[in-house]
């Protein structure tokens, strides 16, 4: 039997956020969407890797966000980053076009929350033994979320899992991603380099 | 009557002073007219400058964020060739040219946490509803696909469709050139089914 495809429902565009520009959706491409949908839940995953207790707040800034009506539990933020296909438990059903735009706008306010961490990651500054003792937990964490929640068979997490044990730089792409997508200009930033891929 | 206003974000801290346009109804609170600013990169340096030279600042500055969110930082300045930021080794060059003669161009080199420390400074004066000015806000479009791929060419991503088109060309060729299995006519065979046949019945 063929699997049904996942993607993104359309039919729900009355009641979108309205953070992605209508004219990035129209003509939307498989490749396009799934690679969004990918580096979404990659970031969350680097979000969780700064702190281990992140994900008990998504629930609250949802709230505060306003968008409860989108994500009423962590249950419904965990599912709709299930549409990851990289996840070792992937989630063919259709993702509502307000969930994507609400998992962007919680990513962004959660990077504002945790500004301060990512800063002391992305800083050239001060005692090199205290910086790389929090970049080495940084990455091992990183690493271990990764082999945790996606399929380590694909072709991609392997290539990240490379990424990852070769150089920082893969992490200080994520971390500066997040980083300039906190702040009142974040939000825009990150909307309009969602579907762009990850070097 | 003179109006000032601050925002900080680590190590920048921008003052901005100026007076309501009251040709444009501007309440007693609002900045339409920019007299003065200046930029304090703790640390690293302190800038200052007319109206215009803050405008391509947070131009240039918002323009290349937007480039580094994507991962593909560019050389960025503006018209006038006075600021430009590009990616460097361990971080980001801040070249800033003066107007006068005598001044040497200043070099600042940032890394990602300053980088994002001055953005977000930048993004809270944009935002200000007290601050009535036309700002240069960078469009911001989606990078192009092929900017992302122009460089990134790998034989290894290729060769497996080379491998099944030449596969396909391969069988294909020898298939054509097989020798027929049906067996060979005798000679003149031929010519007995068509023509000599229907003759003996006409006969």
């Amino acid at each position: 039997m063929a699997k049904k495809q996942s993607s993104i429902d359309f039919n729900s565009a009355s009641k979108r956020l309205n953070i992605i520009n209508p004219n990035l959706l129209f003509g939307m491409q498989t490749t396009k969407w799934r690679r969004s949908i990918e580096k979404i839940d990659l970031l969350f995953l680097t979000l969780e890797a700064l702190d281990v207790n992140t994900s008990q707040s998504f629930e609250l800034i949802a709230r505060d966000l306003e968008i409860s009506h989108v994500f009423p539990n962590y249950v419904a933020i965990w599912k709709s980053r299930c549409h990851n296909p990289l996840r070792r438990s992937s989630s063919n059903s259709t993702l509502s076009i307000e969930s994507f735009e609400g998992l962007i706008k919680i990513l962004s306010s959660m990077s504002n929350q945790f500004y301060p961490r990512i800063r002391e990651l992305l800083t050239s500054k001060g005692s090199i033994q205290y910086r790389s003792e929090r970049w080495n937990k940084f990455c091992l964490r990183l690493e271990e979320l990764i082999t945790e929640r996606m399929n380590v068979r694909r072709g991609l997490v392997k290539k990240y899992l490379i990424k990852t044990s070769n150089s920082d730089s893969f992490h200080k792409q994520l971390l500066l991603i997040l980083a300039l997508s906190s702040g009142p200009g974040g939000l825009k930033r990150l909307s309009s380099s969602i579907f762009e891929p990850l070097l | 009557m003179k109006t000032s206003r601050s925002y900080k974000e680590g190590i920048a801290v921008l003052e901005v002073d100026g007076i309501p346009d009251k040709s444009l109804g501007h309440g007693s609170d609002t900045i339409g007219i920019l007299l003065s600013w200046k930029l304090t990169l703790i640390g690293l340096t302190v800038l200052e400058g007319k109206k215009e030279h803050l405008i391509n600042l947070v131009y240039v500055i918002l323009s290349y964020s937007r480039s580094c969110i994507s991962g593909l930082p560019d050389s960025i300045s503006d018209m006038a060739n006075s600021i430009e930021i590009s990616g460097v080794k361990g971080g980001h060059e801040l070249k800033l040219v003066s107007n006068k003669r005598d001044v040497e161009p200043l070099t600042i080199i940032l890394d990602d946490a300053e980088l994002t420390d001055l953005t977000r400074c930048l993004d809270k004066i944009l935002v200000d509803s007290y601050i009535a000015i036309n700002w240069l806000v960078p469009l911001s479009k989606p990078a192009t696909t092929r900017k992302f791929y122009k460089n990134s060419f790998h034989f290894n991503q290729i060769i497996n469709a080379i491998a099944g088109i030449s596969c396909i060309c391969i069988t294909a060729f020898l298939y054509l050139n097989l020798p027929s299995l049906r067996p060979p006519t005798a000679p003149g065979e031929e010519i007995i089914e068509k023509d000599t046949y229907s003759k003996d019945i006409n006969k």
